[in-house]
């Protein structure tokens, strides 16, 4: 029997190869995921999946002194002396660094050599992929990139795209800019994203996508039932710079409209105490935390999303909900959703209670921006016609099939 | 004798009492501090991106600015194999944390040049960002 072993898919990532699976199997092959993140939040789509995932390596971990004296071992650090004391602790990778390297390098060497794959599939970015495919290249394993749509969409995810590569991308924007980084067209495939067709399907049907349950246990809770208001702004967390002050912007915009609550989002990769900065707010003030139900069911709630740079812009799209993108520091734009014009930007307290204010009580000028964006996903997940996971499973086969590839192709 | 004061800031209502300070030079972190601080009478104020050579319109732009100049500075220098390899193995890391770091240096350096500040004051919510800032004018004084 024909294997396939799926590297570096955790969590979130997790959903775009689930529905690739039972395809697979139909077509008689085995799978496998070698992964080093947990896979905690996709445990109940693991039933036939071989995990290979490395014994816990927290004993392994390097102290911001130790990151700091092994970075000599493989940088040239004479020239960024001061940029080391900003940088250290910084980096999840560097956390590890080479004890951690090394050891996940042997472990995947194993790994192909125990598993004996036909193709590796791989996602794309960080050291973890980087080790992979060195450990393919040294073992003349064939791969190929299935590009997780964070490295597809935000440019803050920057990847190293090896030039001789094969991808799989969502839709034309990936494509173009895999171009841009060196890959030929014709090692690109355009086969769209087998969790956004999921997504699509929900939007009318309301039958949720597999997995989108969250939070376990607290399934279906909501920690403070909303109150009945007119008007929801959907704000979705991730812990990153700027979100306590956005968060201070639009508590600002709820008190000064009635009938307007925020509801809050937790990352769902993130620990619940991320929200903590945000709990005590939800006692005397409209706004709520969505710890239970589906993103399908939020989306489908919320009148407007409004987001720094969460990818649920995505989702949002799909489901019609308009999307507003707040960009206040001075880096660059993290996606290219607001300068293609499919988010109304916002950069500062004026812009964001314009957008809101006509996105949520301009009946004529939100039915308009509806209009327009119904279909806005399409350059970056091309049509949604709920055939992805099948291309992406005839890609993959036809990968592991040919015989062209000895390396990477 | 130069005099001039600058204050970094992302929060407008983090600004210190600028009152015995003649000669004040704001400078913003965040276009929602620049429009609040810009909104008061008798602010000097400047956003920060104002400062740099050029507009990176994505982070790919960005990275692409200053990888060869990073690769070249960090790049091992000895011929060890394992030293490449695990160069190359962190270098998506590298090159996504020390851009940022290496564009806030040609921010501040620029800052010297054009302003020729005397002294600096921090007002940087960020706690990360006050480090960075506070660290590299520090180095670069």
């Amino acid at each position: 029997m024909r294997r396939i072993l799926f590297a570096s898919y955790g969590g979130f990532d997790f959903s775009m190869i689930s529905p690739v699976l039972p395809l697979l199997r139909e077509k008689g092959y085995e799978f496998a995921i070698i992964n080093r993140y947990d896979l905690a939040p996709s445990r109940k789509q693991l039933k036939g999946l071989t995990v290979f995932q490395p014994p816990d390596i927290s004993d392994r971990l390097l102290s911001a002194e130790e990151i700091e004296n092994a970075l000599p071992t493989f940088l040239d650090t004479r020239s960024i002396q001061h940029l080391i004391p900003l940088w250290r602790g910084q980096t999840s990778g560097l956390k590890y660094l080479t004890g951690w390297s090394d050891y996940y390098f042997d472990f995947a060497v194993e790994t192909l050599h125990r598993y004996k794959p036909d193709l590796i599939v791989l996602s794309l970015g960080e050291a973890e992929t980087s080790i992979i495919r060195r450990a393919c290249e040294l073992l003349s394993k064939k791969y190929v990139h299935l590009v997780p749509q964070r490295y597809e969409f935000k440019s803050i995810e920057t990847f190293r795209a090896p030039v001789k590569a094969t991808y799989m991308v969502a839709g034309e924007y990936g494509k173009e800019r895999l171009i841009r980084k060196g890959i030929k067209r014709e090692n690109i495939l355009v086969t769209g994203n087998p969790r956004f067709d999921a997504m699509f399907a929900s939007r009318n049907s309301h039958i949720e996508p597999a997995g989108a349950e969250r939070f376990g246990s607290l399934r279906g809770m909501i920690l403070r039932a909303p109150r009945v208001a007119e008007k929801t702004i959907l704000y979705t967390l991730q812990a990153v710079r700027g979100e306590a002050k956005l968060f201070e912007l639009l508590r600002r915009y709820t008190s000064s409209r009635k009938g307007v609550r925020l509801v809050l989002r937790p990352h769902p990769n993130l620990p619940l105490r991320s929200c903590l900065p945000f709990i005590r707010y939800l006692i005397a003030e409209p706004v709520s935390l969505a710890l239970g139900g589906t993103l399908g069911g939020l989306l489908r709630s919320a009148d407007v999303l409004v987001t720094l740079w969460s990818l649920t812009v995505m989702e949002a799209f799909i489901m019609g909900l308009p999307v507003i993108s707040w960009k206040s520091d001075f880096f660059p734009e993290e996606m290219p959703f607001a300068s293609r014009g499919d988010t109304m930007p916002a950069h500062t307290y004026a812009e964001l209670e314009n957008a809101l204010d006509r996105l949520l009580f301009d009946p004529v000028f939100r039915a308009s921006w509806v209009e327009k964006h119904q279909v806005c996903y399409t350059p970056y997940i091309g049509v949604l016609d709920g055939k992805a996971a099948f291309r992406v499973a005839d890609a993959i086969e036809a990968l592991a099939e040919g015989d062209t590839m000895r390396r990477a192709v | 004798m130069n005099e001039r004061l600058i204050v970094f800031t992302d929060d407008a209502r983090l600004l210190p009492d600028l009152s015995g300070s003649p000669d004040v030079l704001i400078i913003s972190l965040d276009s929602q501090a620049t429009s609040e601080l810009t909104a008061r009478q008798g602010l000097r104020v400047r956003d920060i991106s104002e400062y740099s050579e050029q507009r990176f319109a994505s982070y790919d732009e960005l990275y692409g600015h200053f990888e060869a100049e990073l690769h070249e500075r960090l790049r091992p220098k000895d011929s060890l194999q394992q030293s490449r390899f695990l160069f190359e193995t962190f270098w998506d890391d590298i090159l996504l944390n020390l851009s940022q770091v290496t564009y806030i240096e040609a921010l501040i350096q620029e800052i010297f040049k054009s302003e020729k500040p005397a002294r600096f004051e921090f007002a940087i919510s960020d706690r990360e960002l006050d480090a960075l800032f506070r660290r590299t004018v520090e180095r670069l004084s």
